[in-house]
C-alpha cells in the first residue's frame, strides 16, 4: 500500500489511478471536517469536491516541501474559511427568519447553540477564525496549526485565546 | 477557559456517514470535464470575437481612407469628353491616343492615389506635346 507522498509522485508522473487512490485514502477525513463546520451533508460534499478539484489541478506542482496532510489541511482551512465568510452574508439576510429560542425544545437546543457558535466564529477576525476552526474541529496542536497557517506557534496560541475569549463573552451572554 | 474549549469542541462533533468513493470520483471527473469544456468554449468564443473585432477595425480603417483617396480626385480637372469618348461612344482607332488611354487605365485601378494620377496625366500630356513638336 503506497502512502500519500508516493501516490502523489505517481500522479505527477501521469498515473491518474494514483489520484483516485489518494481520494479514497482522504475522502472521509475531509468530508468529516466539513460536516463539523457546515452540519449539512450536501454543503459538506460540495466543499469536499471543491478541495479535491483544487488538488487535481495543483498537485502537479506539489514540491514535497511539506507533508501532504499539512497541504491538505491548508486547502481545507482556506475552503471552509471562504464558505464561512459567504454564509455570514447569507445569515445576515436570514436574521428575521430566525425562530425564537423559546420555541425550541431541549432536543433542538444543542443545534441552536451550534448555529450560534458558527455564526459567532464567522464574525471573528480572519486569523482568529482560521486557528479556531482547526483547533476545535480536529483538535490540532499549535505546532500543526502553525505549519498549516504559516503563523508562529506563539501567534497561533494568542489568536486562539483571543478568539475563545470573544466567543465565551458572546455565547455566555445569550 | 479550558472547560469552555472542551465544551465547544464537543458541540461540533457530528456522526458522519462514509461517502461512496466510486460515485464521488466519478462526479469529480465529470465536473472536471465540464470545466475543461467550459474553458475551451470561452477560449473559442474569445478567439472568434477577437478575429471579428480585428477584421472590423481593418475594414473601418480602409473605409475611412476611401474618402481621403477619392475626395482629392477632381473630375472637373479632366475633360468630361475624355471619358465620354471612351465609355459612351464607338471611337475610331485613329483617334485612339495610347497615352491618354494609359492614364485612363491607371485611373480606373485604385492602386494609384489622386496625386500620382494628376502627375501621370501631366507627364503624358507633356510627353505628347514634345513628340508633336519633334
Amino acid at each position: 500500500m503506497l502512502d500519500d507522498n508516493e501516490l502523489i509522485q505517481k500522479f505527477q508522473n501521469g498515473d491518474e489511478k494514483a489520484f483516485d487512490q489518494l481520494v479514497r485514502n482522504n475522502l472521509n477525513n475531509v468530508f468529516g471536517f466539513f460536516m463539523k463546520v457546515t452540519r449539512d451533508e450536501m454543503s459538506a460534499e460540495d466543499l469536499t469536491q471543491d478541495v479535491f478539484m483544487k488538488l487535481y489541478k495543483n498537485l502537479k506542482n506539489f514540491r514535497h516541501d511539506s507533508n501532504f496532510s499539512t497541504y491538505l489541511y491548508r486547502i481545507n482551512a482556506n475552503t471552509v474559511n471562504s464558505w464561512i465568510t459567504r454564509s455570514k452574508w447569507k445569515n445576515l439576510l436570514h436574521l428575521d427568519q430566525a425562530p425564537d429560542k423559546g420555541e425550541y425544545d431541549i432536543k433542538n437546543e444543542a443545534e441552536w447553540t451550534k448555529e450560534e457558535l458558527w455564526n459567532e466564529i464567522s464574525k471573528l477576525p480572519n486569523k482568529q477564525r482560521r486557528v479556531m476552526i482547526l483547533r476545535i474541529t480536529d483538535s490540532l496542536s499549535y505546532s500543526e496549526i502553525s505549519k498549516i497557517t504559516g503563523m508562529s506557534e506563539g501567534t497561533a496560541k494568542v489568536n486562539f485565546h483571543h478568539g475563545l475569549k470573544k466567543l465565551k463573552e458572546v455565547l455566555s451572554n445569550d | 477557559m479550558i472547560n469552555f474549549e472542551e465544551k465547544i469542541s464537543k458541540s461540533v462533533r457530528v456522526k458522519t456517514k462514509n461517502l461512496d468513493t466510486s460515485a464521488f470520483i466519478l462526479n469529480l471527473k465529470n465536473r472536471h470535464n465540464k470545466e475543461l469544456k467550459r474553458i475551451q468554449r470561452f477560449k473559442s468564443g474569445f478567439a472568434a470575437f477577437s478575429f471579428i473585432f480585428i477584421i472590423s477595425l481593418v475594414t473601418i480603417f480602409q473605409l475611412d481612407n476611401y474618402d481621403v483617396i477619392h475626395n482629392d480626385l477632381k473630375f472637373t480637372d479632366y475633360n468630361d469628353a475624355f471619358y465620354d469618348e471612351y465609355i459612351f461612344s464607338d471611337y475610331n482607332d485613329n483617334n485612339f491616343d495610347e497615352n491618354e488611354f494609359t492614364v485612363f487605365i491607371y485611373e480606373e485601378s485604385f492602386h494609384y492615389d489622386a496625386e500620382e494620377l494628376v502627375y501621370l496625366n501631366e507627364f503624358f500630356i507633356k510627353d505628347i506635346e514634345e513628340e508633336k513638336s519633334l
